[in-house]
């Protein structure tokens, strides 16, 4: 048995060692590279998740940049921040993303739970050494693809191949699409409920909400809040308990929002889920920003 | 606890090394660890689900003396009825509450009657189809007098609950496995290097082959509405590739893993996409659950004794039950009598022992014969498994529909998955390695064992990097839901 352990240990200790010092390399590498800066003339920016990512056409703007992700939940996006306001001086407004479903606790999956491998590779070289220990631990039932990934993400950003995955950017190529009743009340399902029960609210969206109004206000940023349109039909089906949280959190805090609620947006601005938008919608709000 | 988890990867190591080090002073301690193992790894998933494993155990221990030991037949009936009873009433109840209580009350509204039979939030408890035929089996062996019972209900217990069979099996007889267990193992360096290399072979396939093709056939089966006949085509054969490596990547994980501990399991897997037809399929295929039907259900039916008719009425039978022992579900019960409608000329006309040798044997490539009838067989399963992957029986014939119309020959399209080129090329090498390994057990037993050490290394690094760079998202085992 000494003999088949002995021989097993040498097998494995090589790639074992090979993938420990290419992976402390990389995120080395990573976490020193990756440039934040987002170019002099830039003083707002767009932070958010993918409603945000495909609602907002930056090239039409001078002085904007989007920088959403996909599923980045607020917790991604607070981290994300401190290091753009870090390497950015002439920020001096933060439009962040906030609607309904930012409240609903069906967003840790992306940080702490399922989605979580699959997400946050992307942001880990964003994240504090602390944090990054977390995420390995949110992760250790499905570490070894985990690894793959977050090495397969630093590989590409060494080769430069997709640097903008960090910080995010406009994104969409849905030209011919609609709002469909079946998608929408699938959307709502997924977002607000499992298992037939309402979902609780995000305890580390919410959280991270607070931590990003303090970060603006400390580096006298002006933080206004954004609700990209949603499909009437979506938004008379969010459970009123958001709602009203969502209302909440907007009045005791005294912030300022841009919603899109006194704007008609027809069935083909949407996505079928009717709350992601076409390019269709993507025009129509960019040009009410402009 | 996935046997392609970081968990198992942690678990596995420490039972080997205590099992080896610890307790191989005696059997009783060997065994003694393999239970706790067992039951440890079976309430990783959901503990409350073990008392129902230990009952189930409890029982068949318990019938299983009064059947030996009953002085005439009527009590051995007793017993034996008992048994099956208990065992197939939990598994119904578990299994198949819901598909009964919807079925009846759909059946109902037909006839105009409006039935309220409430659905039960039944959670299936993990591996119950396997160890109940487990339980089965060695009860329904004792009644035919076939083996004596086992007194030491640890010995019996790590029979029925020895955890790399647990979940998904293969399903074990008491003949072969029991005798294992009754004697103390001594390491073999031999069986644990090539238990190790079947171990490796089944993650390949699994988490490379298996779980990438899940990424096409899922996207594809889930959306078969918004693609054309061929790209849905191309995702029943993603879903034939799925399966097979799933499946057979499980088995293989599970006897590469007994064999660590030198216990031998049943083979559950012999190539079987190289069947020359749907009678060789079923041997090569879940050989264990096959030759289970056939032996507990089969044969006391009559078997292929009496005439066309009686083997006719046989063989439906046992495929319907095999359709149903999969899932609650309309899907699986045509899967199963399609397989019968497939299977039913070569009962009619006697053909169905014609190809039991490997094909090709000791060739490199097979006649143009049998070729032709390789790809006919797989052709037909691949129909098959559309009724098996589809949600719905009006979604498979749905797909069905798109598969035989014009848009068959459109070109098809694959749906945003990254490293389509590499994963096809992986899964050709495959099948490749499969072809010219189909003599051996499983194709990694003897491939480069001849080999000097630095070339056969290299083959397993090779194998592990492309474990770890093309593993394709974790999927759960299918049969896991069984």
């Amino acid at each position: 048995m000494k003999l088949f352990l002995k021989k097993l240990f040498a097998f494995l200790v090589i790639p074992f060692a090979l993938s420990l010092v290419t992976g402390f390399v990389l995120i080395a590498y990573n976490s020193n590279s990756i440039n934040y800066k987002l170019g002099d003339g830039i003083t707002g920016i767009f932070l958010g998740d993918s409603h945000v990512r495909c609602s907002l056409n930056d090239s039409l703007m001078p002085n904007r940049k989007n920088v959403s992700g996909n599923s980045e939940s607020l917790y991604f996006s607070y981290y994300k921040l401190e290091k753009l306001l870090d390497e950015n001086q002439n920020i001096k407004i933060v439009y962040l993303g906030f609607s309904y479903h930012s409240l609903s606790n069906y967003y840790d999956d992306f940080i702490t739970g399922n989605f979580s491998n699959s997400v946050s590779p992307m942001y880990f070289y964003t994240l504090p050494s602390k944090e990054r220990l977390k995420m390995f631990y949110w992760n250790r039932e499905k570490l070894f693809s985990y690894v793959k990934e977050l090495l397969s993400t630093g590989y590409k950003s060494t080769l430069n191949e997709s640097p903008a995955d960090f910080t995010g950017g406009y994104s969409n190529v849905f030209t011919n699409t609609m709002a469909l009743d079946t998608s929408m009340d699938k959307r709502i399902k997924f977002q607000y409920y499992s298992k037939n029960k309402l979902n609780n609210f995000s305890e580390i969206n919410l959280l991270y909400f607070y931590k990003i109004l303090n970060l603006c206000k400390t580096k006298h940023i002006e933080l206004i809040l954004l609700k990209t349109p949603l499909h009437t039909y979506y938004e008379k089906r969010v459970p009123a308990e958001y709602v009203s949280r969502y209302n909440e959190i907007v009045t005791e805090n005294k912030l300022k929002i841009i919603d899109f609620a006194n704007i008609t947006f027809s069935d083909s601005c949407f996505l079928p889920d009717g709350e992601h938008l076409s390019v269709k919608g993507a025009d129509q709000v960019t040009k009410e920003f402009l | 606890m996935l046997f392609n988890s970081v968990s198992f990867a942690i678990f596995l190591p420490i039972v080997f090394i205590l099992y080896w080090s610890s307790t191989n002073r005696s059997l009783r301690f060997q065994n003694i660890l393999l239970l706790i193992s067992s039951y440890f790894f079976y309430a990783s998933w959901d503990w409350r689900f073990l008392f129902l494993l230990v009952f189930s155990t409890s029982l068949d221990y318990f019938t299983g003396i009064k059947i030996y030991e009953a002085l005439n037949r009527k009590k051995r009936l007793f017993w034996l009825w008992l048994s099956i009873i208990i065992n197939i009433g939990f598994l119904g109840a578990f299994k198949y509450y819901n598909f009964f209580a919807s079925s009846f009350a759909e059946g109902l509204s037909l006839l105009g009657f409006k039935a309220n039979l409430s659905s039960l939030q039944v959670i299936l408890p993990v591996g119950i189809s396997f160890y109940t035929f487990h339980g089965l089996s060695y009860v329904l062996d004792l009644y035919k007098k076939k083996i004596k019972p086992e007194r030491d209900f640890i010995t019996y217990s790590v029979f029925v609950s020895f955890f790399p069979l647990l979940v998904a099996g293969p399903i074990e007889r008491a003949t072969h496995l029991l005798p294992q267990l009754r004697m103390k193992r001594e390491f073999n360096y031999s069986k644990a290097t090539d238990g190790l290399r079947q171990i490796l072979w089944g993650l390949f396939k699994k988490i490379v082959i298996a779980d990438n093709c899940a990424g096409y056939a899922n996207t594809i089966f889930n959306n078969s509405i918004e693609f054309n006949g061929s790209t849905v085509l191309i995702g029943a054969l993603f879903f034939t590739v799925q399966i097979y490596c799933d499946f057979s990547g499980y088995s293989d994980i599970a006897l590469g893993t007994a064999r660590l501990f030198n216990i031998e399991l049943l083979r559950n897997f012999a190539f079987p996409y190289f069947s020359r037809d749907i009678a060789e399929f079923w041997r090569r295929w879940h050989i264990s659950l096959s030759s289970w039907f056939k032996d507990y259900l089969y044969i006391p039916l009559g078997g292929s004794k009496g005439n066309t008719w009686m083997k006719i009425r046989n063989t439906f039978i046992i495929f319907l039950v095999s359709g149903f022992w999969h899932g609650a579900n309309w899907t699986f019960i045509i899967w199963g009598l399609l397989n019968a409608l497939y299977i039913m000329p070569s009962i009619v006309f006697n053909t169905h022992r014609n190809n039991i040798d490997i094909v090709a044997k000791g060739k490199q490539l097979p006649s143009v014969r049998d070729f032709l009838s390789i790809a006919l067989t797989f052709s037909l399963t691949v129909l098959a498994w559309i009724f098996f992957r589809a949600a719905t029986v009006h979604d498979a014939f749905s797909i069905l529909s798109k598969i035989f119309s014009s848009s068959l020959f459109m070109i098809p399209h694959f749906p945003g998955i990254r490293n389509t080129v590499p994963i096809l090329l992986m899964t050709g090498i495959f099948f490749l390695i499969e072809w010219f390994g189909r003599e051996q057990q499983y194709p990694l037993a003897n491939l480069g064992i001849k080999w000097n050490r630095p070339l056969r290394y290299s083959m397993y690094y090779a194998i592990l990097i492309a474990i770890f760079w093309f593993g394709g998202q974790e999927q759960q085992f299918i049969y896991f839901q069984f």
